[in-house]
């Protein structure tokens, strides 16, 4: 699958699973496919947030909600590759949300993680210390299934929310 | 369980560790790796005309026999992510169960599949699994326990089993050339062991001694062995040679054994049936081992010396047996004592009486010369290549690695008052890095095991044995470039952590750091420092 493809696909998946997530709690706005850094988009949700001008990022699928309790602008964050994930692509998902401090952050690919951050990422400490960017929030990874058009359910990290994205 | 009663069950699943498992004290858990390097596999290909194999050449299937084009639709395909997944929850899962209590989880990507065994309530279980690794917690470090050698039988054979689940893989591709009384090409299975130099003769002495069953070869993942030719040394992969090993067998004498991954046991009973329809005669066992005659000696390779080869394999050799018998192999060193001139044996594989100081000059100098040769054939091509390379990048980053370490290694002396050590860590992971390195500093950083990473120079502070990273761009440094070293620290949580560039840092990165200077912490306390390299040192700007 092209880049592309999957990315359009992957938007429609956070989309839908907004919706069903958090329609309770928030008004889903949109989401979108950033085309420039944040700290430039012309949206004015997001220039309601708290020192959205250093935001000098993109991630690859941005939802933007509003917390019906108290109106306040939340972001989620979505990168996507084509290829397995390494630190690499952790980390900077990591940058992105701890900055932002978004509501929850996820990272997909089609090949899911490599067989190194596999093996990091089963040790309780180490995936805590990866994926928690801040008390709340965390990224969540997952690989996409090509031909079943879903996510793969064994792929899900940390496995604690295998449930919270399927059901 | 008791340690002196292993069911066939546990042996199973010692073997599963063996081949591939990791064992995580601080969580009480055992992580089990099923690699599947490609999403699929395929089976045997034969031709619809004449019934004849058919292999590929160029990604296209042709008859060996009438050498016409063969759809690769003939062949059985294999899902191995798929299969992976199912045959643990139907299969190995459910057999495990009936004595190994814990929680089971199955993660996957299309590599790798993962099965990760939570002990937390069962700590009793998991302390007398451990004890039969001693100090050790991963498979490239693990050795054949000698428990399993006063197994039953069926024991045995599960000890086996569990190996070849993890460790062992069937392919189509390691077919050789070779003529049956009624068919063609021999096809192999393998054992393939990564980063374990002692693991390759332990499963071959193990299959030689309890189960009298030929090995084909040992292909060591040595520069002699994989890259004899120096092709790849030539071709800008200097050290393609540092994969894994690989013990080549001959599937239709392991019928005992069975794999309990579907795909593989297919695929295996696919290889069986070839190689029994054509009916080989030959075991093809390498032991004893046969001459090394003047054509088989190998020149010498610049990677003979490497690091990343134990000290007992870190020299030249022209055939794989005589790595099998540096590393160990009781079988040869038993033969070998029993001739006449075994130290003559063990460098040409004859017994004969040679003065042996003359041989080896003489082996010597007809290396060299074959060395010479390649060396002559190769040279007017790598000179052609350097100056592409020139040409297409300014400066890579490469070049940078050792002026830094060089660097470091001075302004922590002075820093810190104590012995310090660093190195260019780029080409391999953190914990690789230092098994192979071995001795002193293994033992000080043995908490570093568990780090798969690979920052490009690492500090080694050895008298508090902290460590220093450093990662290294020729370009703007960004937000992607701090998120890599960011998550280095988030694993290995380093006393110092410098991220330099040749360039300055881009300035959407200075305004980030601004706002928000806590991205650079990784710990309590401890901060990535963002640096410029000029004029051969280390400038620190944030």
């Amino acid at each position: 699958m092209e880049k592309k493809e999957f990315t359009i696909l992957i938007k429609d998946w956070l989309e839908s699973f907004l919706k069903k997530r958090y329609s309770n709690t928030h008004d889903i706005l949109r989401v979108i496919i950033p085309n420039t850094r944040l700290s430039k988009l012309s949206d004015s949700d997001i220039k309601k947030c708290k020192n959205y001008s250093a935001w000098d990022f993109k991630p690859d699928i941005l939802g933007i909600l509003k917390n019906k309790k108290n109106a306040q602008i939340e972001l989620v964050f979505l990168n996507r590759s084509i290829s397995a994930l390494s630190l690499k692509e952790i980390g900077e998902i990591y940058c992105y949300s701890k900055l932002a401090g978004s509501r929850i952050s996820f990272l997909t690919s089609l090949r899911g993680v490599s067989n190194e951050v596999n093996i990091l990422l089963v040790n309780d400490s180490m995936r805590d210390r990866l994926l928690k960017y801040t008390v709340n929030g965390q990224i969540v990874i997952f690989s996409w299934n090509e031909e079943e058009k879903k996510i793969n359910k064994n792929s899900i990290i940390p496995t604690d929310k295998r449930e919270f994205l399927l059901q | 369980m008791k340690k002196n009663n292993i069911s066939p069950l546990f042996a199973y699943f010692l073997g599963l560790i063996i081949g591939r498992g990791h064992i995580f004290p601080d969580s009480f858990s055992i992580a089990i790796e099923f690699s599947h390097h490609n999403e699929f596999s395929y089976g045997i290909a034969y031709c619809p005309n004449c019934g004849f194999l058919a292999t590929k050449n160029k990604d296209i299937l042709f008859c060996k026999k009438c050498k016409k084009p063969v759809s690769p639709k003939v062949r059985n395909v294999y899902n191995q992510p798929k299969s992976t997944t199912k045959s643990l929850v139907s299969s190995i899962i459910p057999f495990l169960q009936e004595e190994i209590n814990a929680k089971y989880e199955i993660i996957s990507s299309k590599s790798m599949t993962l099965l990760v065994m939570d002990f937390k309530n069962n700590k009793k279980q998991f302390e007398l699994i451990r004890r039969f690794f001693g100090k050790e917690n991963s498979f490239d470090r693990f050795h054949i326990p000698k428990k399993i050698f006063s197994l039953s039988k069926k024991s045995k054979i599960e000890f086996v089993n569990g190996l070849l689940d993890t460790s062992g893989f069937t392919s189509v591709g390691g077919w050789l050339n070779r003529d049956g009384k009624k068919g063609y090409g021999r096809m192999r299975a393998y054992f393939q062991i990564v980063r374990n130099w002692t693991l390759p003769v332990e499963i071959d002495n193990f299959l030689r001694k309890e189960f009298s069953l030929p090995i084909h070869t040992i292909d060591w993942g040595h520069p002699n062995i994989r890259d004899g030719n120096l092709r790849d040394f030539f071709n800008t992969r200097p050290t393609s040679w540092s994969r894994e090993h690989q013990v080549k067998i001959f599937p239709e004498y392991y019928k005992i054994f069975h794999f309990r991954i579907e795909h593989k046991q297919r695929l295996f009973e696919e290889l069986i049936v070839h190689n029994q329809k054509a009916d080989f005669v030959n075991k093809e066992d390498w032991f004893p081992p046969g001459p090394i005659s003047k054509k088989r000696l190998k020149p010498y390779h610049p990677g003979e010396n490497d690091l990343r080869i134990p000290s007992l394999a870190r020299r030249h050799f022209d055939a794989f047996w005589q790595i099998n018998l540096a590393m160990g192999c009781s079988f040869l060193k038993k033969f070998i004592e029993k001739l006449k001139n075994p130290e003559v044996f063990s460098l040409i594989g004859k017994d004969e009486n040679f003065n042996l100081v003359k041989l080896e000059k003489v082996l010597d100098a007809e290396r060299k010369k074959i060395t010479e040769e390649i060396y002559l054939q190769h040279k007017k091509e790598t000179k052609e290549k350097k100056v592409k390379i020139k040409k297409a990048e300014k400066r890579i980053e490469k070049d940078l690695y050792s002026p830094i370490a060089n660097y470091l290694k001075e302004a922590l002396i002075q820093k810190y008052e104590e012995n310090i050590e660093t190195f260019d860590t780029s080409s391999v992971n953190l914990n690789a890095f230092l098994k192979d390195k071995s001795g002193n500093l293994l033992d000080l950083f043995t908490y570093c095991e568990r780090f798969v990473i690979k920052p490009d120079v690492v500090g080694f502070l050895l008298d508090s044995r902290k460590m220093i990273f450093v990662e290294v761009k020729v370009t703007q440094l960004d937000l992607k470039s701090l998120g890599q070293l960011l998550g280095y620290c988030l694993v290995a949580n380093p006393i110092e952590a410098i991220l330099i560039s040749s360039e300055k840092p881009s300035t959407s990165l200075i305004k980030i750091l601004k706002a928000k200077p806590g991205l650079l912490s990784y710990s309590k306390g401890k901060r990535i420092k963002i640096g410029i390299w000029e004029e051969n040192k280390i400038i620190l700007l944030i």
